[in-house]
Formats: C-alpha cells, sequence, structure tokens
C-alpha cells in the first residue's frame, strides 16, 4: 500500500466518520442511518485486498472509537473494522468481477458491521440492545450502504488505481 | 509468493490482538484514567473542530430535509428549537449582563446561577451510540467536567470531557449514569437512570411517601454543584410501578427535554457554593433584600446599566434603552428555567420567547403555572432587591 493511497484513505476516512458523527443523524433516515466507513472500507479492501483491508480499518475503527462523542473504550470499532477490511479484502480474491458482487459484499459488510457491533456491545458494553431494535437496523443499514456503494466503490477503485497503478503484491 | 499472504495474516491477526488488547485496557480503566487518555484527547481534538465545520456546513440542508418525520413533528420541534434560540440568545446576553450586575448588587453567588448556550455538533452514529453528544465549547469557553447541561424544557446532561473547542455530554437517557432527583410533590428524593426506550426510570427508596403519575422531578443537586446544580426540571412520572412488599418505589419517567433533535443546549456555570434548597421550599426567607441598598449608589455611579433594568426595562431606558431591553428578558428567563419546579419547566420556554421582546415584568410570566410557594422565590428576590433603585435611576 503506497503512502498516497493510505493518504487517500485516511482522508476518506475521516470525512466518512465526521458524517457519520455530525451529518448523516441530522436527516433522521427511518431505521438508522447508513455507515459510510463501512462502504469505503469495503471499497478499498475490494480493490487492495485484505492486508490493506486490515489497516485501514484498525485505523479508522480507532478512530471512530476516540472521537467524540463515543465513550466507550477504544477498540471496539477498531476490531471490528479490522475483521471486516480483512473479511472484505479475502472476499475480492474470490468473487467474480461482476457489477453486483461489490453490491454484494457491501451488504454482507454492513449487516456484518451492525450484527458484529451488538455482540461487541452484549460483551463489553452497558446498554444491551435488544433483537427487535437490530431487526429494524441491519435492513435500514443494507439498504443505504448498498444504495451509497454504487457512487463510492467505483470512485475509490477508479482513484486508487490512478494514485498507485502497480499494487505491490 | 507463498510468504507474503502469510506475513500479512500475521500482520491481521495481530492488528486483531492488538485492538483486542486496547478493548481490554478500556474496559477495566475506565474513562479518563486509561493509558489511552492521550491518544483520545489527540483524536478528539481533531474530529470534534471537524464535526463543528462539517455540521455547520450540512445545518442548512438538513434542517430543510427531514426524512421519515412527520410535518407536526417537525413543526413541534422547529417551535422547541425557537423557543431554545431566543433562550440561547438571551442567556448569552445574560451571562455577561449578570456578572456585572453580580459584581454590582453583591448579590449572593448562588444567583451567579447562569448558561451559556452550545450547538449540539455530533452525535453517535449507527454503530457507536453511546448515549453521548459532542457541543461546541470547551475548556476556551470555561467548560470543565461535570458541568450541568441543560435544554430550554431540562436537564439533559452533563459535561463528561472536554477539549479545546468541544466537549462531550453525557446524556440523562444513557443508562449508565444516575441522577439525583426529588419529587416536587412529596419533597422525597430518589434517582433516575436511563431506559433503552428513552425514558428514564426512577427508584424512590423511601418506602412512607409514595410516587403517583404526573409527579414532577427536580434534580436534588449534586455536592458543589458538580455535576448537577439542583432544582433543574428533569421530568414527569408516566407510570407508577407500585410492587407490592417491594423494597424501593419504582416509576417510569418521561424526561422533559426532548433528546431526538438536540440542537440548542446551554451549559450552567454554577458556582461552587452550594445551593440553597429554598427556591422549592414554602418557606423562603429573602436573604437577598438586604445586600442590595447598600450598593445602590455604585450601581449607579458605573452608569452604564442600571440594576433596574433587571426587572423593568421600562424605567430604565433613559440611560440605555436597548440594553436595558435585551437583559430585563435574560434575568426572567434563566432562573425560570434553570431553578424553577417542574411545573414550569415546559411552558416557560414557550414563554419566555414570546415575553422576551415585550420585557413585562417577570413575576407577570410566572403565574400561569399556579404554584404560589415555589416560583415567587426564583423571580422574587431579584424583582424586590431591584424594585428600590428604579425610582433612584437617572
Amino acid at each position: 500500500m503506497s503512502w498516497k493511497v493510505a493518504l487517500l484513505a485516511a482522508l476518506s476516512m475521516f470525512t466518512a466518520l465526521l458524517l457519520q458523527r455530525s451529518a448523516l443523524p441530522l436527516l433522521g433516515l427511518p431505521g438508522a442511518a447508513p455507515i459510510p466507513m463501512v462502504v469505503l472500507l469495503a471499497a478499498f479492501a475490494l480493490v487492495r485486498g485484505p492486508f490493506a483491508g486490515c489497516l485501514i480499518g484498525f485505523f479508522s475503527g480507532l478512530a471512530a472509537d476516540l472521537a467524540p462523542p463515543t465513550t466507550h473504550g477504544a477498540g471496539r470499532e477498531a476490531l471490528l473494522y479490522c475483521l471486516i477490511g480483512y473479511l472484505c479484502g479475502k472476499a475480492a480474491g474470490e468473487v467474480d468481477r461482476t457489477t453486483l458482487a461489490p453490491l454484494a459484499v457491501v451488504a454482507v459488510a454492513s449487516a456484518f458491521a451492525v450484527v458484529g457491533n451488538a455482540a461487541l456491545n452484549v460483551i463489553f458494553g452497558v446498554v444491551h440492545p435488544s433483537l427487535s431494535s437490530l431487526a429494524h437496523t441491519v435492513p435500514a443499514v443494507v439498504l443505504y450502504d448498498v444504495l451509497l456503494a454504487p457512487f463510492i466503490v467505483p470512485a475509490v477503485a477508479v482513484l486508487v488505481r490512478r494514485l498507485d497503478p502497480e499494487p505491490r503484491r | 509468493m507463498n510468504r507474503e499472504p502469510r506475513r500479512q495474516r500475521t500482520y491481521f491477526i495481530l492488528l486483531l490482538v492488538t485492538a483486542f488488547a486496547l478493548l481490554t485496557i478500556d474496559y477495566h480503566s475506565n474513562g479518563t484514567n486509561s493509558p489511552l487518555h492521550p491518544l483520545e484527547k489527540l483524536v478528539a481534538g481533531v474530529t470534534g473542530p471537524g464535526e463543528k465545520a462539517v455540521n455547520s456546513l450540512v445545518k442548512p440542508i438538513t434542517d430543510q430535509v427531514h426524512f421519515g418525520k412527520q410535518p407536526s413533528q417537525v413543526a413541534e420541534l422547529q417551535k422547541e428549537l425557537d423557543a431554545a434560540k431566543a433562550l440561547a440568545e438571551t442567556s448569552q446576553n445574560d451571562h455577561r449582563q449578570v456578572e456585572q450586575f453580580d459584581k454590582l448588587l453583591g448579590w449572593p453567588p448562588y444567583y451567579v446561577m447562569k448558561m451559556k448556550p452550545a450547538r449540539v455538533v455530533g452525535t453517535g452514529d449507527t454503530l457507536s451510540n453511546d448515549g453521548s453528544v459532542t457541543i461546541d465549547m470547551g475548556t476556551r469557553d470555561g467548560v470543565h467536567i461535570n458541568m450541568t447541561v441543560v435544554t430550554g424544557l431540562g436537564l439533559i446532561g452533563n459535561v463528561i470531557r472536554v477539549q479545546a473547542t468541544t466537549s462531550t455530554v453525557q446524556l440523562l437517557t444513557d443508562p449508565t449514569i444516575y441522577v439525583t432527583v426529588k419529587n416536587g410533590r412529596t419533597n422525597v428524593g430518589g434517582f433516575v437512570s436511563g431506559r433503552t426506550d428513552g425514558n428514564l426510570d426512577l427508584t424512590q427508596i423511601s418506602q412512607t411517601s409514595d410516587i403517583r403519575a404526573k409527579d414532577q422531578l427536580v434534580t436534588l443537586g449534586s455536592e458543589d454543584n458538580q455535576p448537577y446544580v439542583p432544582n433543574v426540571p428533569v421530568g414527569e412520572v408516566i407510570k407508577v410501578d407500585n410492587t407490592p412488599g417491594a423494597a424501593t418505589h419504582t416509576a417510569i419517567v418521561r424526561p422533559y427535554a426532548s433528546f431526538n433533535a438536540l440542537d440548542i443546549v446551554a451549559v450552567i456555570f454554577a458556582p461552587a457554593t452550594p445551593f440553597p434548597h429554598v427556591f422549592i421550599s414554602p418557606i423562603t426567607p429573602p436573604p437577598t433584600t438586604a445586600p442590595p441598598s447598600p450598593t445602590v449608589t455604585p450601581a449607579r455611579t458605573s452608569g452604564s446599566v442600571s440594576p433596574s433594568a433587571l426587572v423593568s426595562g421600562t424605567s430604565a431606558t433613559t440611560t440605555t434603552a436597548s440594553r436595558a431591553t435585551q437583559t430585563s428578558a435574560p434575568t426572567t428567563t434563566h432562573p425560570a428555567t434553570t431553578t424553577s419546579a417542574p411545573q414550569t419547566s415546559a411552558v416557560p420556554t414557550t414563554t419566555h420567547a414570546t415575553t422576551k421582546p415585550t420585557t413585562t415584568k417577570p413575576p407577570t410570566t410566572k403565574p400561569p403555572t399556579t404554584k404560589p410557594t415555589t416560583k415567587p422565590p426564583t423571580s422574587g428576590p431579584p424583582t424586590s432587591t431591584s424594585a428600590p433603585h428604579t425610582t433612584p435611576t437617572p
């Protein structure tokens, strides 16, 4: 992963984090707000593979853990995003290069993010999310993220390939 | 070729283990004494202003675009917002003005309870919703940990973390925080904690006193007024759970403040001296009438703003007309919203907004809520203190 790609990842993930914290909740979307960080992470992992995925995931997750107004301890989202980044990168090697494959990856990643976060909450958190709230959140998040994906995934792919055309394998 | 993926997998596992280690470290060392605190300050120092910037950018758009909210709800929220904005404007004014008045009149310190308005610029997202929000005031504005934060309607929480220009407010609805409260009807203490449905659980230890629906709760107040100043409206009992033989009385409380569209809030800059719990009790010795009278002359010599402006803006119009009319409103609003009994909590915000331009005498805004015992003390003393001064004002 070249420093250019790393910088692009850092900047875009940071922007996504800010949007998640201070813009998207204001829209009052039914169900839940989308998670652009997951879409971006999946997009980077799909282009650059599991290693870049888990690296970007870990550090952006750590930032999400520490950024205000979160008060839970560090590590929870770092763990979650690290896993998602790695698995999405793995999936990139498995799935065929079709139009729908990235959408499916984003959908699964979003669902995994919400469910995995709920699981981590049960283990480490104080507020235990109810299953009924998950039933509302998961479809909403998957829907919104899949709607975002056609804009984000190709853009990331194009930008990354332009910045660093030769991926070091 | 084969070694590379294996090395990468090692890194991946290393990262996972690190994340898990962080999780356990922070899980055990709660909050500020965590070894990650410096890193957290760093991240917060960057993201806090970032949230502020993004919020100010998108706010004009999101104010117009509301998905999935009923138009009536939007109108209702807008009304609340307007009321809060009015309060915020006046209270900002108030903060400066009352400070001057405080020096001039030598009022008892507990009257210095004042608010500074702030905006909510960041909330939790779908994954990390910890029942806390970011506000756009930090140490530079004098905010410190354990300050009470309210809206025009009532208590919303307290400051738990501060950065230079932003701070984090833990909301009342968080299940991990407990707020000691007092029943307005029976004066019996108890505590509330958040429920997952957005309401609060009230637990009242006393067996001798009952809880009824529509009982109104105010904060009992903390030691040194941190994190909670007393007599801030908290909520209203909506459902009583009277289990026979239970050791405690419990009930469900609906908070006065609306938590789903927080925008303008106010931080209370309270003095460290204990608040007298006289505001809500029937017997209210007026200690404020005596001290101000000797300081009448200094007040007038300063010239800029006469104490009469505090209450009756009309009489002070000779010297500083515009300021007087402004200042008269804040002084009526801020004690009412912060210290009044719960009865006034929902009503005053709207009344403040409407009565602000007219600047009538403060007591006239109160009586609609009929509780003679509690209301006059909050606004009474200022009235009585400054009433003598109105006449000598040039």
